[in-house]
């Protein structure tokens, strides 16, 4: 019969190959970013910030590819005041959006020599994305913005904290 | 070198085209007796175990219960569980020596085997075999509560309550929850008495002594079972098979051969069997057919002035319908103007009393400079849509002067704000050469910005532009087709919900090649085409209703087909080929109508021009289905849709050329090469059956492979048997079981057939895995495999030892007219096993094996009839039955033969046929045939003396542990004078218990005194 001790000592062996794990998968989701509130359609990303919580909120991007990627921002309307959030990540490295529209598109791209706009691909198989639900906001940093560029995960999550947002 | 070895394998099996052997393992788990019975090797403890099994069933090997123990034991001492259970049964029920079960139970237990753990439990607890030890019973019944037997957990619950130790306490009735969890009533019950007084725990245990004075079986099962049974034929001790088992004692003779059940083979021949048979028209899917049909109605790619364009102002549109003198008005009065004429106007009536006042042609005049000027205030104030609608008007030369160098300044203005359409309708300014000077560089670039920020338009006129290229007007090529981003394209303006974006991107997935998709990818992609389809004819694309009709026509969903039958039905009457195509197909499948054979022809030959028509009435011509049909009409049909590069024409066409003894190869290959799955595969069985060159079968190799690989069922079974036999590639079971998956788990039957035989049979690693075989034989059967439930039966019976089990598998099989189901049914009757005997019975399924062709129902058939048992006895009839086993080689029926003609039964006798029939079955390994024309030979009887012969096939099955054959031997050496070899068979009769020897032996002692 496996005694208590041994079992202790299964049990912490099993928490440490999860931990060593977790270090080399440097793909998984970051601690709280969940798999919710965005699809992948018809090779577009949309992205619903104000899914089943508040509206401003922040997604991971993770590039699994090994080339750059580059995100068009697709609006609906025919003339926009605003500014596109056009974001162009490195390979295998996080990005991450504060965003508060209803619904925000993306085109993926990779590059092309031949053109600035690179050649479209399908968005489902080169970016994964998370959203954070449980995350609050400075009062100074609300609306749709790139929060952090090109980083590592823990980097990443170093940039966030640092801008004042608490995921 | 090793490589070489390789090589000369692979070349070896491609070159025969055979399977490698099967080893002595598989043969014995396959049912394979003979064979395994002359290539199983001691010293190997499983090798040891089958020996004993086929020695003390007489299955393969002639019956020798005092050889099968030998083997059991030799296996027990190596550490064989399954021996050391037999044996440790055999020593409690038969031997009645409970000593010598407890030596082989410990074994057992050693090895974790919890039946023989508790039994250790209840030898020490009760003294049975053994001195009482209850410290020796526990350490059996601890090690028996960890791995989870509710009786253990119970009795060690018990032993905790009845400490003194409260911790102990408390560790029993964790112990007695266990196992009251697991179902033990006894700790239920112990527990439900605890609760009510718990100070009474300890009372409660020590009240239950155990029994004292003489212990019986009865009183250790009866414990082992829970109080369930006090009879060891009912408990899982229970000692089975032909031990006890069987009702018909004549199975318990020693030295003869009792018939083994038979399992099902699956041979290469019947597997890879060529099956060249047409394809049905009413079998290939419509999503096909019209896959195939978009390839015939491809139309002209469009030219820019096609592509969507954006309506002028409103006020503008409505000037230009005004003016127009083609349309109809309704009110040539009507007074239009811009809304912001209301404003200059004081009242309602001044606008009216000017209305009246000023001639009509100038009210036109006033009206167009009004809201112009309305359009150019806004403009200059930086409006980006009036400075877009301004460019528009500029350059369609509505109310201005057309003036394209103008239209571009406004639009320009307008995209330096981020206007699409403005970036738009630059994009096609500049690609439609009217700027000076000309750019089509700077209109791709235009139509880009204006796509990637979301404009439809833009992503669908560059869907296009990619689609079918752009050419200069001196067509020149600026742009080649890129088909991957056309549909990217396509995807981008479907998302944004653009109709013909939508229509265009269903036709372009159905005009791409589907041949290297798998199953799963090809079911996705037809769901997402209907839905494009759905979308677009939601939306008003009309040409999008034919396609949708198709695909609805595909459905299980009444409505659905109903909706497929009147848009086919409506398209057909004004005159759509294609609809009456479609239409056709609905009356010949009776998809939102009854079927109507005569109307389906009526619509195919409307549609006659289409080579899916074509290929459908040449097929029904060719099978005479369709009236007035022939080879000749068939044949020049289906050559016309085969001209046409339809697939499937080529298809019927190599059959039909095939049935008519002409070349079809080049037809078949035709096919295969415009992706025809069921051309491919007909292909790879043709050349693995035909196997005349290594290129061939290497081809068929291929062609599996490939299919397998797209997730074809039929494909991936094939390729798995490849690799499970060693055809043509080297043997690799872990490729087989990957391969005959993929089919598995599809249902496909004979996939999961063979994957269960795989485990069955233990090629994986040597080992049989006899549950996961069971499963997928069950799996097989309920997909109609006829033969899984016969294979679970031989299992059940052979493994398990479970008749009762194994006769409702059988039976199960035998409704499909199975003859090895049949078989295997007669001999469960005629040997009585777990049942009486019953010899009628028995009758009735041998003579329906022997009809459906097997020898093996012919031989215990004939039996049957030259013994009279179940029928009156027929010696002729008997001889018949043999007569025509013996045409399949059977060696049982060969011996009969032999014997009828040396005891001249039925006619007189003649040793020479005998002899000639003994010879013919001994050389097939029977031993008894064997003896008989040894001794044939010895004696020079009806055949020449050839002494050295009988030497040696008399040593051939001493060598097999034949004792008579031994005394033979002896016998012939002790004449010769050669005491020492005499001696030395002797010694071996003796040692098997033959009563001769120990006669023979002291004759031969006073004849080397004298």
């Amino acid at each position: 019969m496996m005694n208590f001790k041994s079992m202790m000592i299964c049990l912490m062996a099993i928490c440490f190959q999860t931990v060593s794990e977790a270090k080399e998968d440097e793909s998984a989701n970051p601690l709280g970013c969940q798999n919710t509130g965005y699809r992948f359609t018809l090779k577009t990303l949309e992205l619903f910030p104000g899914e089943n919580g508040p509206h401003q909120t922040m997604y991971f991007f993770y590039n699994l590819s090994n080339q750059s990627v580059i995100l068009h921002q697709m609006r609906r309307e025919e003339s926009a005041r605003s500014m596109y959030i056009n974001h162009t990540m490195m390979p295998s490295h996080w990005s991450v959006l504060a965003a508060n529209e209803n619904v925000i598109r993306f085109i993926c791209s990779i590059p092309n020599k031949r053109s600035d706009y690179g050649d479209v691909v399908d968005c489902a198989n080169y970016v994964k994305v998370c959203k954070n639900t449980q995350v609050r906001f400075g009062l100074n940093n609300k609306g749709n913005f790139w929060i952090v560029d090109n980083n590592s995960k823990n980097g990443a999550l170093r940039q966030v904290v640092y801008y004042g947002i608490i995921p | 070198m090793k490589s070489i070895v390789i090589s000369i394998s692979i070349l070896t099996g491609i070159y025969t085209g055979t399977a490698l052997a099967e080893s002595a393992q598989d043969a014995y788990r396959l049912g394979h007796y003979v064979l395994a019975g002359q290539q199983l090797q001691p010293l190997d403890p499983v090798n040891e175990y089958y020996l004993g099994k086929l020695r003390l069933y007489g299955y393969g090997l002639l019956k020798n219960t005092p050889l099968a123990l030998h083997y059991f034991t030799e296996a027990a001492q190596k550490g064989y569980l399954p021996a050391e259970l037999l044996l440790a049964r055999y020593s409690l029920i038969v031997k009645n020596n409970p000593s010598e079960a407890l030596v082989w139970f410990k074994k057992a237990a050693a090895i974790g085997d919890n039946d023989a753990r508790m039994y250790c439990a209840a030898a020490y607890l009760f003294g049975y075999g053994t001195a009482k030890n209850p410290d020796m019973a526990r350490k059996y019944y601890i090690d028996a509560a960890k791995s989870g037997v509710p009786l253990a957990q119970y009795t060690l619950g018990k032993y905790f309550l009845g400490s003194r130790d409260k911790q102990s306490k408390q560790l029993g009735l964790i112990w007695l929850s266990k196992a009251a969890k697991l179902g033990s009533a006894q700790a239920q019950q112990t527990l439900e008495k605890l609760e009510k007084n718990p100070a009474h725990s300890k009372e409660e245990v020590v009240s239950e002594d155990l029994p004292s004075g003489p212990i019986q079986l009865q009183t250790i099962i009866s414990w082992l079972t829970e109080g369930k049974t006090a009879e060891v034929s009912q408990s899982p001790y229970a000692l089975k098979g032909i031990f006890l088992n069987w009702a018909n004692k004549n199975t318990t003779f020693e030295n003869h051969y009792n018939q083994p059940p038979l399992m099902p083979q699956v041979t290469k021949e019947t597997l890879f069997k060529p099956k060249f048979k047409m394809i049905k028209p009413n079998d290939i899917a419509i999503s096909d057919y019209f896959e195939n049909i978009a390839h015939f109605n491809k139309v002209a790619p469009p030219v820019l002035q096609d592509y969507p364009q954006y309506p002028l102002y409103p006020t503008f549109e409505l000037l230009r319908y005004h003016d127009s003198l083609v349309l109809q008005h309704e009110d040539e009065n009507v007074f239009i103007y811009p809304e912001t004429l209301l404003d200059s106007a004081d009242t309602e009536l001044h606008v009216l009393t000017l209305l009246e006042i000023v001639p009509k042609d100038q009210n036109r005049r006033l009206n167009y400079q009004k809201a112009l000027l309305d359009l150019y205030g806004r403009a200059i104030l930086g409006e980006s849509s009036a400075q877009f609608e301004l460019g528009q008007l500029y350059q369609a030369g509505v109310a201005v002067a057309k003036n394209p160098k103008a239209a571009i300044n406004y639009y320009e203005l307008a995209a330096i704000q981020q206007e699409t359409r403005a970036e738009y309708n630059l994009g096609l300014l500049y690609l439609s050469g009217q700027t000076d000077p000309i750019d089509y560089e700077k209109g791709l670039d235009w139509l880009l910005d204006a796509a990637f920020k979301g404009n439809a338009y833009a992503q669908y006129a560059l869907g296009s532009i990619y689609q079918y290229g752009l050419m200069d007007e001196k067509n020149e090529v600026l742009l080649e087709p890129n088909i991957e981003q056309a549909m990217a394209m396509y995807h981008l303006a479907s998302a944004n919900d653009f109709a013909p974006a939508e229509y265009q991107l269903a036709n372009m997935l159905t005009q791409t090649n589907q041949a290297d998709l798998n199953v799963r990818m090809k079911a996705h992609r037809s769901r997402f085409i209907k839905q494009l389809y759905h979308d677009a004819a939601n939306k008003g694309i009309r040409d999008a209703f034919l396609p949708l009709a198709f695909y609805q026509a595909m459905s299980h969903q009444p409505d659905e087909q109903l909706s497929a039958f009147e848009t086919a039905a409506l398209e057909a009457q004004s005159g759509n080929t294609t609809a009456s195509l479609l239409l056709g197909l609905l009356y010949d499948r009776g998809i939102g109508i009854a079927v109507n054979h005569t109307e389906a022809i009526r619509w195919y030959k409307e549609a006659n021009v289409h080579p899916v028509s074509a290929f459908i009435l040449g097929t029904y011509a060719s099978r005479g289905i369709e009236e007035g049909g022939d080879k000749k009409k068939a044949k020049e049909l289906l050559t016309f849709a085969s001209g046409k590069k339809l697939p499937f024409a080529d298809y019927n066409l190599a059959i039909l050329n095939y049935q008519q003894q002409e070349p079809f190869v080049p037809s078949l290959l035709k096919a295969r090469e415009a992706g025809s799955q069921t051309a491919g595969l007909l292909l790879a069985d043709y050349y693995l059956n035909k196997a005349t060159s290594q290129e061939e079968l290497k081809e068929a190799y291929q062609l599996y492979a490939e299919f397998a690989k797209k997730g074809d069922a039929e494909a991936a079974t094939k390729l798995a048997y490849l690799y499970d036999h060693g055809i043509g590639t080297l043997p690799n079971p872990f490729e087989a079981e990957k391969w005959y998956r993929v089919a598995a788990t599809q249902n496909y039957p004979m996939g999961q057939y063979l994957l269960g035989e795989l485990y069955q049979a233990g090629r994986l690693n040597g080992q049989n895995h006899v549950n996961e075989a069971k499963h997928w034989y069950e799996e097989a059967a309920k997909n109609g495999n006829v033969n899984a439930p016969i294979a679970l039966g031989f299992i059940q019976e052979t493994h398990d030892e479970d008749y009762q089990a194994a006769n409702l598998a059988y039976q199960k099989a035998s409704t499909h007219q199975n003859p090895v189901a049949f078989f295997n049914l007669g001999l469960i009757k005629e040997y009585g096993k777990g049942e009486p005997v019953d010899y009628q019975q028995a009758f009735i399924f041998y003579q329906k094996s022997a009809e459906l062709g097997s020898d093996a129902g012919m031989v215990q058939l004939g039996k049957l009839y030259l013994k009279g048992l179940g029928t009156e006895k027929d010696t002729a009839l008997a001889e018949t039955w043999f007569t025509k086993a013996a045409e399949q080689k059977n060696r049982q029926a060969l011996y009969q033969l032999g014997l009828m003609r040396f005891h001249g039964i039925n006619q007189a006798a003649d040793l020479q046929k005998a002899a000639a029939y003994f010879e013919e079955a001994a050389n097939l390994g029977h031993e008894k045939a064997l003896m008989h024309f040894a001794f044939m030979l010895e004696s020079g009887k009806g055949i020449s003396k050839d002494e050295a012969r009988a030497i040696e096939l008399y040593t051939q099955a001493a060598r097999n542990h034949n004792a008579r054959a031994a005394i033979e031997l002896a016998k012939i050496y002790m004449q010769k004078g050669e005491t020492r070899q005499a001696q030395i068979w002797l010694d071996q009769a003796k040692s098997a218990g033959h009563p001769e020897a120990e006669k023979l032996t002291s004759l031969l002692k006073n004849k080397a005194q004298f």
